[in-house]
């Protein structure tokens, strides 16, 4: 059993003051096994508060990110999963899903974490699971002008994935349950 | 004892036994003898009748021949300068027996009624006052003679409470310390308790304790020849550490347990008893600072000795 | 005596004690079995003796003590037992006392005392009345103290209380007050003795030594607080006006500091509360060595958490005027010496100032009371040097902040006074606090007076100041603050909202590109969110036009102001968004237009590297791909500017794939079919270019294509990155036949899955597992698509794998 935060977009200090205090009171340091974040913390503080909160993180560049340590894409392995982490800026048409499954199809992998669009979303796209944890801070964006705080919380246990969608919305947090499995693949 | 008491010329074995009138038996006293130890005596007061019967056995079989039996009582002072000279303010005699052959043993009652006794019995360093029952079987110039002492010792009716005025005194080295002590009568009787406070009005010394000492002082002689001895009873501490300004620290000392006298003022010309408290302060490089205080000491009576269960509540401060 | 001995001189002697009390124990146990009473009294004594020891230290004499105490228990029941045999304890008591040292005597009489007021054969009081005067026997320090806590401990339970089972013949609760208070007053005494007897070096180690003995006498007050029948009216004339005097004419700093403390802390709130003027009253009383704000400040603790259990009580304390008194309390402790140290006078003040937050939360006005206090205090000494006292006042300043709005206290008339009693570091620290405050209390500014003030009050941050030079190591952290802020300055007026943000640029422009590049970012983007905020809430299309082209062009000025600073990979990405809300929300094609162009200027002349270059170059074709408001003509300038420069990337597959990227410039998606009719004036329909996507995948194959010959020479045709690219390419070419691009027939896709299916038949290729999986999972996709069974997989049939 594998914990994952995906987490991003915060765009802190540009658009956003702080994380909801919430969110901060439910990730309590020592639970999660991994951060996964793709991208646009936008400073130095909020990586120390991702690793504050669990040291093994994984971050990739969002377009508005000047951490040059961080990459374009990432790719790990956690049960049975490939899990690629990208911020998603780079796919166009942006947030398409058939767009993102390229990028999937490339990196060869299982779920795709990505981020750009401030709108969580967490679907069976083909054979695969697509992810993005939304901003979460809410952070305003000319995409999704009405983006509520989010994050997705992922328990990787072989070959399931459950996820937990964690939204904010007028100040309460509510909790949404996916339940992913690994398909076989399908030999050609 | 024997050499004391010795009975010269020793032969005939003499018994003596106190009677009362009432016939009940004679009361002891528990005296002290000199060094260690104590002993029971035939206790006496003043005015005292004394009975008895003296029992003198023979050798069985043997005749025993003698001028007269007699018995005396006598009282004596003896000082430890003229051992062996005592001085009789007593004496007084009962004839037992006529001359004549003694063939069993004998028992002759006699009595001495309301004897003047009006000193106590007192055995200090160097006087001794005590009283003897003397039995003799005179025998031409080798009698047989024998004591038996007994003791006496007087009371007085138990002095009101207000009767005599507490001691009080302001003493001190000039500068240095000044205290003022108070016991709270200039009288007690032999089972009293003396309370008392010291008050430390000004204290420049380190102290280091402070203690209250019952002292008894012998006179005897007079003029040229008059010799004290003085004799440390008790000592019991009353105070540790150092005190300051302002505190008053509180006395309370038990009579009972020491060995004590009523005070004797000039017995028969010949001597007497004081009493002192003497109250000693020490500082730390032992110096020591004292004050002596004479007490009057007396006998009550048993019956009006404040004694008994509530005789220690009564001496909660109050 | 004690002075210089070693801590191994102390267990030697302490141990030798120790032996000595568990041998004379061992007789006195065995006289007991004997029933030999008096014999038993005599090794009592004896080992009652070994605590008249002049030698040991407080600590080691404690262990004796203790030692001494367990063996006292054993005498205890011994008595009880010859009680049992018929002796009285009357007698007991008075054969204790022959006795002839007095430390012993006084112990085993306190046993006995103990037994005797158990078995009520006398009254308590008396008995008690007894033995705390004739404990004065003992006046060496050390040892009284100890003996007189062994009195406390075993008369504990036996006072005559209200309810207690000695109450009545053995006394009253006055009785028991009246027997801890002397003790108390004995031991005080004595402790505060110690102290003469130090000669200056030791002073140290005798201080020491006395804090360690403290609770000691203290205990008397908590026996005297646990007291049953202690009720607010014997409180206070029977117990505190004779503990306060006590403490003031003992005259001794360590004492009065301490039995103050107890005090407060040992009796009930309401107590307190009802005898304030006593306990005030005495403050200037006290020697100068008693740090008399600290005993304000916990009588201040304690009151404040007395009024946060039961809000019912802050009635009682303004009937007794509590807040008024303890402000002239602390007034009178600074006026009364002249030497108050400035950091007490905080502490002080700042401890006033969390009661008042405590107990009168909505009560402002008594906060600039306090401040002012505080300010009148310090003036003189201002600006405040010494380290602590800074401290404090940062704390002191602080405070408020967090029980209070925080843009509300800082209009109190005082608080600026009192902030600049400080030296310029810490009005630095300050104004880091209140940024910290706001943000975390989401406190919004909303109107100009209340921006400026604020911005005076962090002036810190927001420029340069004389005397304080930047701290590398937090600068950043300091102006990320800044940063965060800026989102607080909101106002439901957009035109007042648009205000707020040109005041903090203004004020933000003096700190110099070095806080701009962290400042100037914000401001844009809370600027965005302006012109959607306005486009939305403006009935008025031609005012929203005008209002947000104001906005706008003033975002346009701080973008180019931030590529000035310079940061321009910040300020590209800050013209595309603009660019973005431009076209999307404001429908400002030339505006738009213009952000672009800045855009593409930037990207020509600063951004520094090939890297930012791929990053930048994604972002525009991203933005422009999601921009409906141009008109074919200044469409084609855009994109072909996009492609141009995509073409121009230094490492070939980066050409490559932007220009894959740059073919979706040609292919905007169809809107969702509900909004179709209801499209915005000056939105266009979106582009469906589809012989224009074909040439740029074509250009792309042919970028690939290149790259491959290029590699062939340099590394001998074995490395696999063009094929990579080639099943890039294949799979946009699958996108654009699943959206249904004309150009893509069924044959071009066909030939191009041979093509690859060709090169990937090479050796280094199967080899490559990435390339291998990326194949793989292509033609799986094409398998699931075939697989789908709709009008797609149509399609997908005739395609030959």
């Amino acid at each position: 059993m594998v914990l994952v935060l995906c987490i991003g977009d915060l765009h802190i200090p540009h658009r956003a003051v702080d994380l909801p205090q919430k969110f901060k009171q439910l990730l309590v340091p020592g639970k999660i096994h991994y951060i996964l974040s793709p991208g646009n913390l936008c400073s130095q503080e909020v990586l120390e508060y991702f690793k504050s909160v669990c040291s093994n993180t994984h971050i990739t560049k969002g377009d508005f990110d000047d951490d040059s340590s961080f990459a374009d894409n990432e790719v790990l392995e956690l049960g049975d999963f490939r899990i690629g982490v990208c911020h998603g800026h780079q796919v166009v048409p942006c947030g398409d899903t058939d767009a993102l499954a390229l990028l999937q199809r490339r990196l060869n992998v299982d779920i795709l974490v990505s981020g750009h669009t401030h709108e969580f979303m967490a679907m069976q796209h083909e054979d695969r699971i697509l992810i993005n944890p939304g901003s979460a801070t809410g952070a305003f964006s000319s995409l999704n002008p009405s983006a509520h705080p989010s994050f997705v919380l992922m328990d990787i246990n072989g070959s399931k994935a459950s996820v937990y969608l964690y939204n904010l919305i007028e100040e309460e947090v509510r909790v949404e349950k996916m339940e992913f499995t690994k398909a076989a693949s399908k030999l050609i | 004892m024997q050499r004391l008491f010795g009975n010269l010329g020793q032969t005939v074995p003499i018994q003596l036994e106190f009677h009362r009138r009432d016939g009940q038996p004679v009361k002891n006293a528990t005296v002290k003898v000199k060094g260690l130890g104590t002993e029971q005596l035939p206790l006496f007061n003043n005015k005292d009748s004394i009975y008895g019967e003296v029992k003198v056995s023979n050798i069985p079989g043997k005749k025993l021949e003698h001028q007269g039996i007699k018995v005396q009582l006598l009282g004596q002072i003896e000082l430890a300068s003229e051992r062996g000279h005592p001085h009789d303010f007593l004496a007084l005699v009962r004839d037992l027996s006529p001359p004549g052959d003694l063939v069993q043993t004998e028992k002759y009652g006699f009595e001495f009624n309301d004897v003047e006794m009006q000193y106590d019995s007192y055995r200090g360093l160097q006087v001794r006052l005590r009283y003897i029952l003397r039995v003799t079987v005179s025998k031409g110039y080798s009698s047989s003679v024998k004591d038996f002492p007994f003791w006496v010792r007087n009371f007085e009716p138990l002095a009101a409470p207000t009767n005599g005025a507490p001691i009080k005194m302001e003493v001190g080295i000039e500068e240095c310390l000044h205290i003022e002590f108070e016991y709270d009568k200039a009288k007690y009787h032999l089972k009293d308790t003396v309370v008392g406070k010291i008050y430390f009005l000004l204290v420049r010394i380190k102290l280091k304790h402070m203690e209250v000492e019952i002292r008894r002082r012998e006179t005897t002689g007079s003029g040229q020849s008059m010799h004290n001895e003085n004799e440390t009873l008790a000592k019991y501490e009353i105070m540790d550490g150092a005190p300051v300004r302002g505190e008053a620290i509180p006395i309370r000392l038990f009579l009972s347990p020491y060995d004590l006298t009523p005070t004797y003022k000039t017995v028969h010309n010949k001597f007497s008893v004081k009493y002192f408290l003497n109250l000693v302060l020490v500082d730390e490089e032992d110096r020591r600072y004292f004050k002596q205080q004479e007490i009057q000491l007396y006998r009550a009576s048993d019956a009006s000795q404040a004694n008994g269960p509530h005789a220690a509540a009564a001496t909660l401060v109050s | 005596m004690v002075e210089a001995m070693g801590l191994e001189e102390q267990a030697r002697l302490l141990q030798e004690a120790g032996n000595a009390v568990k041998r004379n124990a061992f007789f006195m146990k065995k006289a007991m079995d004997e029933d030999n009473l008096r014999e038993a009294l005599r090794y009592s004594a004896t080992l009652l003796g070994e605590l008249r020891t002049p030698t040991l230290t407080p600590q080691r004499y404690y262990e004796l003590y203790m030692q001494a105490f367990n063996e006292l228990t054993h005498l205890q029941a011994f008595f009880r037992e010859e009680r049992r045999k018929g002796r009285s304890y009357a007698d007991l008591y008075e054969l204790v006392q022959h006795a002839g040292n007095v430390l012993p005597r006084l112990y085993l009489l306190c046993t006995v005392g103990s037994c005797y007021i158990r078995s009520k054969e006398a009254p308590a009081k008396s008995v008690l009345k007894d033995l705390v005067e004739m404990c004065k026997g003992v006046q060496h320090p050390i040892r009284g103290l100890f003996l007189r806590s062994y009195l406390c401990q075993v008369s504990r339970g036996l006072l005559p209380d209200v309810g207690s089972e000695f109450e009545g013949d053995g006394g009253s609760i006055s009785d028991a007050i009246e027997f801890l208070l002397i003790n108390f007053a004995e031991m005080n005494k004595l402790w505060c003795r110690m102290q003469h007897h130090a000669s200056g070096r030791d002073r140290d180690r005798r201080e020491q030594e006395r804090q360690q003995l403290a609770d000691l006498v203290g205990r008397n007050l908590t026996y005297v607080s646990q007291l049953d029948g202690l009720d607010f009216a014997l409180y206070q004339e029977g117990v505190l006006a004779r503990v306060m005097d006590q403490i003031v004419s003992c005259k001794d700093a360590i004492a009065q500091q301490y039995l103050m403390q107890c005090v407060i802390q040992g009796f009930p709130d309401d107590f307190h509360l009802g005898t304030l003027d006593s306990l005030l009253g005495i403050l200037p009383d006290l020697q100068s060595g008693v740090q008399v704000h600290v005993v304000v400040s916990s009588l201040l603790d304690r009151l404040a958490r007395f009024a946060a259990s039961d809000k019912a009580v802050v009635d009682t304390f303004n009937q007794v005027d509590a807040f008024g008194k303890l402000t002239r309390a602390a007034a009178k402790v600074t006026e009364s010496e002249n030497e108050v140290p400035s950091g007490d006078v905080v502490a002080m003040h700042a401890a006033l100032l969390s009661f008042t937050g405590a107990v009168y939360p909505d009560r402002l006005d008594l906060v600039n009371k306090v401040l002012t206090s505080a300010y009148q205090a310090l003036e003189k000494q201002a600006p405040i040097k010494d380290a602590k006292a800074e401290k404090l006042l940062v704390q002191l300043l602080s405070t408020p902040l967090d029980n209070y709005d925080v843009v509300t206290v800082l209009e109190l008339a005082n608080y600026p006074s009192v902030m600049s009693l400080l030296r310029p570091a810490k009005r630095k620290e300050m104004a880091v606090k209140i940024c910290q405050t706001i943000l975390r209390q989401r406190t919004l500014v909303s109107s100009m007076e209340k921006v400026e003030m604020l911005l005076d009050f962090i002036s810190p941050l927001v420029r340069d100041t004389e005397g304080l030079e930047d701290d590398d190591e937090f600068f950043e952290e300091e102006q990320n603050l800044l940063a965060r802020l800026v989102h607080q300055l909101v106002s439901q007026d957009t035109d007042e909202h648009f205000e707020l943000l040109r005041a903090a640029r203004d004020r933000f422009n003096a700190g110099g590109p070095k806080r701009l590049r962290h400042t100037l970012a914000p401001l844009a983007f809370a600027a965005l969110r302006l012109v959607r905020t306005i486009k939305e809430g403006t009935a008025d299309s031609k005012k929203a036009d005008g209002a947000c082209k104001t906005v706008l062009q003033w975002i346009h000025g701080v973008a180019a102001q931030l590529a000035e600073v310079p940061a321009a990979e910040i300020a590209l990405q800050l013209y595309l968004q603009a660019a973005h809300a431009a076209s999307e929300v404001a429908c400002l094609e030339l505006i738009a237009y213009e952000f672009f162009e800045q855009a593409f200027i930037l990207y020509e002349e600063a951004i520094p590297d090939s890297k930012a270059e791929v990053t930048a170059l994604q972002s525009i074709v991203g933005v422009l791909h999601r921009c409906r408001v141009f008109t074919a003509e200044s469409r084609d300038t855009l994109v072909h500017k996009a492609t141009g420069y995509s073409a121009k990337l230094l490492k070939k597959p980066d050409q490559c794939r932007a220009v894959c990227a740059c073919s979706h410039l040609f292919w905007q998606e169809l809107p969702a079919e509900e909004e179709g009719d209801d499209v915005a004036e000056g939105v266009q329909p979106p582009v469906r270019d589809a012989d224009n996507v074909m040439v740029c995948l074509k250009r792309a194959l042919k970028i690939a294509n290149s790259a491959q010959q290029q590699l062939a020479v340099v590394l001998k045709g074995d490395h696999t990155t063009p094929v990579m690219l080639f099943v890039e390419i294949l799979n946009h070419y699958l996108f654009y036949f699943e959206q249904g691009n004309p150009s893509i027939t069924t044959s071009v896709l066909q030939s191009l899955l041979e093509l690859v299916a060709n090169e990937m038949a090479n050796e280094n290729c199967q080899k490559d597992e990435a390339l291998l999986a990326f194949y793989n999972s292509t033609r799986n996709h094409i398998a699931i698509q075939k697989d789908k069974g709709d009008e797609l997989a149509q399609k997908f049939s005739s395609l030959q794998l």
